[in-house]
């Protein structure tokens, strides 16, 4: 009886711990805002707000980086 | 010395056409002309929103939002023809958006959408201010359009994929996450992102691979750090936990992220 109270308690605390780092693993932050863009801006490709939100690398879409 | 007098007149003479003659001037070109009332309004209009555009983007440039704002909300009162208001409304976005009007800046982007349904950054704009303001909703609707106006943008499937995860659809984040890193594997932040996937799923060693993928691309990442550590402490592992909290409130450049991960480290036995 002792030892099945004992292996309930430790899955109890196991499933608390996990519980406790999944709510304190919050996901990466949203991308920082696209850049303005000039009246004469949205022409093709060449304007840079554009072009950053349809690249298809990470580095051409600005995302966020792993930070300190 | 008569003589000498008009052949010396003779030469300035010669010479002064010569330089005339030099000269070249433009062609002659006529006049802007406005046949109509309505033509000479449309030119005033035009000129308006010109200067408005170099003036507000001047202000952005020096974080005066507010007079951004006003530059902005003038053109979109002119109604410039497309893409010239929904231009307009995307930079009022921004100003609102730093004005912490963050419903205001949202409908900006709405209003610039319904008048140019392919302005891709205007939908990569409003999924991040929605994201950034906790409107997970409006969020999911943002991100959705986003991505079927550029299936192939890395930020539309980034985007997609933290609302994903706010809003409990780890399949569609699993699917986000990893075809970013399908398309660039030593992207840190998304193996960090796939990883809180993992662990809402309930796969604690993919979760920590993840993370240990995370930090051998990115050792000084403090969030994939003390996310590790919390794996390692629910394993008992309480001496590598300890040790890997230590690193993340010494390098963390987040407060609480250090805050964090020094509380922890005090609890531990």
């Amino acid at each position: 009886m002792l030892t099945l109270l004992a292996a309930l308690t430790l899955v109890l605390t196991a499933q608390a711990a996990l519980r406790f780092v999944i709510d304190d693993a919050v996901p990466s932050d949203p991308p920082t805002l696209l850049s303005p863009i000039s009246e004469d801006g949205r022409v093709g490709w060449s304007c840079p707000a554009e072009k950053a939100a349809r690249a298809s690398t990470v580095r051409g879409a600005e995302l966020p980086a792993a930070t300190p | 010395m008569r003589t000498a007098a008009i052949l010396a007149a003779l030469v300035l003479l010669a010479a002064a056409r010569n330089e005339a003659s030099a000269q070249t001037y433009a062609p002659p070109t006529s006049a802007p002309r406005v046949t109509s009332a309505e033509a000479a309004r449309r030119l005033v209009i035009e000129r308006e929103v010109r200067e408005r555009f170099a003036r507000g983007l001047a202000d952005e440039a020096r974080a005066d939002w507010s007079a951004a704002d006003r530059e902005f909300a003038r053109i979109v009162d002119l109604a410039p023809p497309e893409p010239k208001t929904s231009t307009a409304l995307y930079d009022r976005a921004l100003a609102l958006a730093h004005l912490r009007r963050a419903n205001d800046a949202m409908d900006a982007l709405d209003a610039a959408l319904a008048r140019d349904p392919g302005f891709a950054a205007a939908a990569a704009n409003l999924t991040a201010i929605a994201l950034a303001a906790g409107d997970d909703e409006r969020a999911r609707r943002a991100a959705a359009r986003f991505v079927a106006i550029a299936p192939a943008s890395a930020r539309a499937r980034y985007s997609e994929g933290l609302v994903a995860i706010r809003t409990g659809d780890f399949a569609l984040a699993r699917r986000d996450f990893t075809a970013l890193l399908a398309d660039d594997p030593a992207y840190a932040v998304a193996h960090y992102d796939l990883a809180i996937v993992e662990l809402h799923d309930g796969r604690i060693a993919a979760a920590q691979v993840e993370l240990e993928r995370s930090l051998a691309l990115s050792p000084g990442y403090a969030r994939a750090r003390l996310a590790y550590a919390e794996l390692l402490l629910r394993d008992g592992r309480t001496a590598e936990a300890k040790a890997q909290l230590a690193r993340t409130a010494a390098d963390a450049a987040d407060p609480s992220l250090r805050m964090l991960a020094h509380t922890l480290r005090e609890q531990i036995p």
